[in-house]
């Protein structure tokens, strides 16, 4: 897994900017791979899911809140596999806490809906970093 | 049998059919059935009947959404007799109700037999001015929401009128979509949950919450019926009268079903869900299938 996070790594900016946007949080998450969750992280991990589950699209920026988008440009295709990351690692987090088994499911879901939506818009569908998130995401449902 | 002082706002359905077979059976009438005629085809969105008349065009509606509504509960029941028996058998032992319930859940009787007062509405969905309208009409009522979401403030906020719902998950733990699917992935049994609706979702004044047996069903019984199809009998046959069976724990004759006990929920608890990716619904099915 080290090595497929630090492929995803290699996509991300260099410097991440300060300010709601996608790229920063799931940055940060893949890249600071935190032990534990605060609560704003936590709201903007629930509302990431919102944006992949109901919304099904996932923009560039939001406001502070996460409700509304700041700047309506999807968030590219070479950071969904960011975007899914972060969500694994935000599972395997809530999976250790006592009450945390629904969150971490939640998550779970979500990063299997990502992986379809981005299936859905890149020309290749099956690169192989794909293919590992489909196999990490499997191995967290499969654990739970 | 006992008048209740409630109006059914039925999106028709197996659903409200579960509701109003339950209350049947436990000699319970509704005062009121508010029936919704969609003026557009539900899966496809087109006017139905436009250019009849009124009466007629509401009949003509009221006959496409039934064919909608009840698909797949006709389908399965019609092709799949085995799951159909075995579901009924299974969850008629766990949650105690009689055959009768699960008869009604194709939606071949009137609804006129559940009531003396069926009122039937044509309208373009919730939103539409029209069900405010003849709601409020009714003065103060409780009235019991067959459907499924959110409803819009314009009714949630009619003076006299508050909005009873059955959510299938133990509240305040479970909400969201698919509350069966994710209880028994997450929790491993079914629960369900009566409450008062407001703007949040599955977040009002909680009346009842409670955890039902677990119920697994004999992999035998599936065939070769794909994950779709399963879930489609679940929401056909399970999932409604899991919450009929929570509606008539609370509802009984001498409830007001407009002043019920409630106690407000934590919000900071449980989780919102949303529908299922097909491979988590997969390995809740497998919970549910096995």
């Amino acid at each position: 897994m080290d090595s497929l996070l630090s492929e995803i790594e290699a996509t991300l900016p260099t410097a991440l900017a300060n300010g709601n946007k996608t790229v920063t949080f799931v940055g940060r998450l893949v890249r600071e791979r935190p032990d534990q969750l605060d609560e704003a992280t936590r709201e903007g991990l629930d509302a990431l899911c919102r944006k992949v589950d109901i919304v099904r699209q996932v923009w560039v920026a939001y406001d502070a809140s996460w409700k509304k988008a700041t700047d309506k440009t999807p968030l590219p295709l070479e950071h969904w596999p960011a975007l899914v990351a972060a969500l694994l690692l935000a599972a395997d987090r809530c999976k250790q806490e006592s009450d945390g088994k629904g969150q971490s499911l939640k998550l779970i879901n979500a990063a299997f809906n990502a992986i379809t939506l981005y299936q859905d818009r890149a020309k290749d569908p099956e690169p192989p970093f794909l293919v590992a998130l489909k196999d990490w995401a499997a191995r967290s449902l499969a654990d739970r | 049998m006992k008048d209740l002082p409630i109006t059914v706002l039925v999106h028709d359905g197996p659903m409200a059919r579960a509701y109003l077979a339950a209350l049947r059976a436990s000699g319970l009438r509704p005062e009121r059935i508010l029936l919704l005629v969609y003026e557009r085809h539900p899966s496809t969105g087109k006017p139905l009947g436009r250019f009849l008349p009124g009466s007629l065009r509401t009949a003509y509606a009221e006959r496409v959404q039934s064919g909608a509504f009840f698909h797949w509960p006709r389908f399965l029941r019609a092709t799949r007799s085995k799951l159909y028996d075995g579901m009924v058998e299974k969850i008629g032992e766990a949650l105690d109700l009689s055959s009768d319930v699960f008869e009604e859940l194709v939606g071949e009787s009137p609804l006129e037999a559940f009531t003396d007062r069926l009122e039937r509405l044509r309208v373009s969905g919730l939103k539409d001015p029209a069900l405010a309208e003849a709601l409020s009409g009714y003065g103060p009522t409780a009235v019991l929401f067959t459907g499924g979401g959110i409803l819009r403030e314009n009714l949630l906020e009619l003076p006299g009128v508050r909005f009873l719902h059955i959510h299938p998950g133990f509240l305040p733990h479970v909400r969201g979509a698919d509350g069966l699917l994710w209880s028994s992935l997450v929790r491993g049994r079914p629960g369900a949950s009566c409450f008062y609706m407001e703007a949040g979702l599955d977040t009002g004044a909680l009346v009842r919450a409670e955890k039902f047996p677990r119920i697994v069903f004999p992999r035998s019984l599936t065939d070769s019926l794909d994950d779709a199809m399963l879930y489609r009998a679940l929401f056909s046959f399970y999932d409604p009268v899991l919450r009929a069976k929570m509606l008539t724990n609370v509802l009984h004759a001498e409830a007001d079903p407009l002043n019920l006990p409630t106690e407000p929920q934590n919000t900071r608890v449980g989780v919102t869900y949303h529908f299922m990716s097909p491979a988590v619904r997969k390995a809740a099915l497998h919970e549910l299938f096995s």
